[in-house]
């Protein structure tokens, strides 16, 4: 058995080359940089791209939903003023009329009336006249 | 960096000068990175290729080098990358894992018209194969290329002192190897 000290016994591999290899690889290579510079393709900045797409995406989002909200606004008054109008068509003269009389009642009705009202006139009122089985139900 | 290597990468990205400071970066640079890169793929025709990979990358990223390590240690970082991609592609489409993948082209070595090797060399091949991949790396750039620990640690980005301990295990499992087979 040998015993191989790497330090002492240098070992260098033989790789060889062809004949005028760096000659010839020297002209291969600069006609190649020359093709590269020729047919180099422009690469955009992946960073500046991406920040321009989510830009113009984050445009039209907001740009869709301002329409969104602007329609659905119009239609909803649109709506509002169809019923209206609905209604007034649908309802008769004789219900302007009670519509008039339950108006005229209800401005007879002072608005600053003060009630003094206490709970035992409101239970005297109650027990004289309330259906209390009503209630009780 | 200094002003010398300053100058030479400003010289690289001017259009003006760039075709000839390119002419001087492959005079001084493309044999040291044919060797590098042979050790990993070792065939030639493959070496070839990825050699160019390596080169037209060169070319093609210059403008984002910022100089933040040794030009030299940048180009031997892209060229490690291109080399071990190569070969996982090699494995891949050959159904292979890499490790067979490399294994058989230790073997086809021996009928290599561009190695003139022994079979001591074939066996330090193989010693150098059984190693874990980083360690294969450091072994190969520091003992077939002598670079030094501080030019290994920016390439690999690795600490000199964790090279050096991953050095001296190397070592040590390849002379067991070669002592045992």
């Amino acid at each position: 058995m040998q015993n191989f000290n790497l330090k002492e016994k240098k070992i260098k591999p033989s790789f060889q080359t062809p004949s005028q290899y760096f000659e010839d690889f020297e002209k291969k290579i600069m006609l190649k940089i020359e093709s590269e510079k020729i047919s180099k393709p422009k690469l955009l900045n992946f960073t500046k791209f991406q920040y321009s797409i989510s830009t113009a995406a984050a445009v039209l989002i907001v740009a869709l939903l301002l329409v969104y909200m602007n329609e659905s606004s119009t239609k909803k008054s649109l709506e509002a003023d169809l019923i209206e109008e609905y209604l007034l068509s649908q309802s008769s003269e004789e219900d302007s009329l009670i519509w008039d009389e339950i108006a005229s009642q209800t401005s007879a009705i002072p608005m600053d009336l003060n009630l003094n009202l206490n709970i035992q006139e409101i239970e005297l009122y109650m027990n004289k006249n309330a259906d209390l089985e009503y209630f009780l139900e | 960096m200094n002003q010398e290597e300053a100058i030479f990468i400003a010289e690289l990205k001017n259009p003006k000068t760039q075709q000839e400071a390119f002419s001087k970066l492959l005079r001084l640079y493309q044999k040291p990175l044919y060797f590098h890169i042979r050790s990993i793929v070792l065939n030639h025709d493959d070496t070839d290729d990825v050699l160019q990979n390596t080169l037209i990358k060169v070319f093609r990223y210059i403008h984002d080098f910022k100089g933040e390590s040794k030009l030299f240690s940048w180009m031997y970082r892209i060229a490690t990358n291109e080399a071990i991609t190569f070969l996982k592609q090699k494995a891949k489409m050959s159904n292979q894992s890499i490790e067979a993948y490399i294994e058989k082209q230790i073997s086809n070595l021996a009928s290599d018209i561009y190695f003139d090797g022994d079979e001591i060399q074939i066996k330090l091949q193989k010693a150098i194969a059984s190693l874990p991949e980083k360690q294969q790396l450091i072994f190969k750039m520091k003992y077939f290329q002598d670079l030094k620990y501080e030019e290994l640690s920016e390439i690999l980005n690795t600490s000199v002192g964790a090279l050096k301990a991953s050095y001296h295990i190397a070592t040590k499992k390849i002379e067991a190897f070669l002592n045992h087979h």
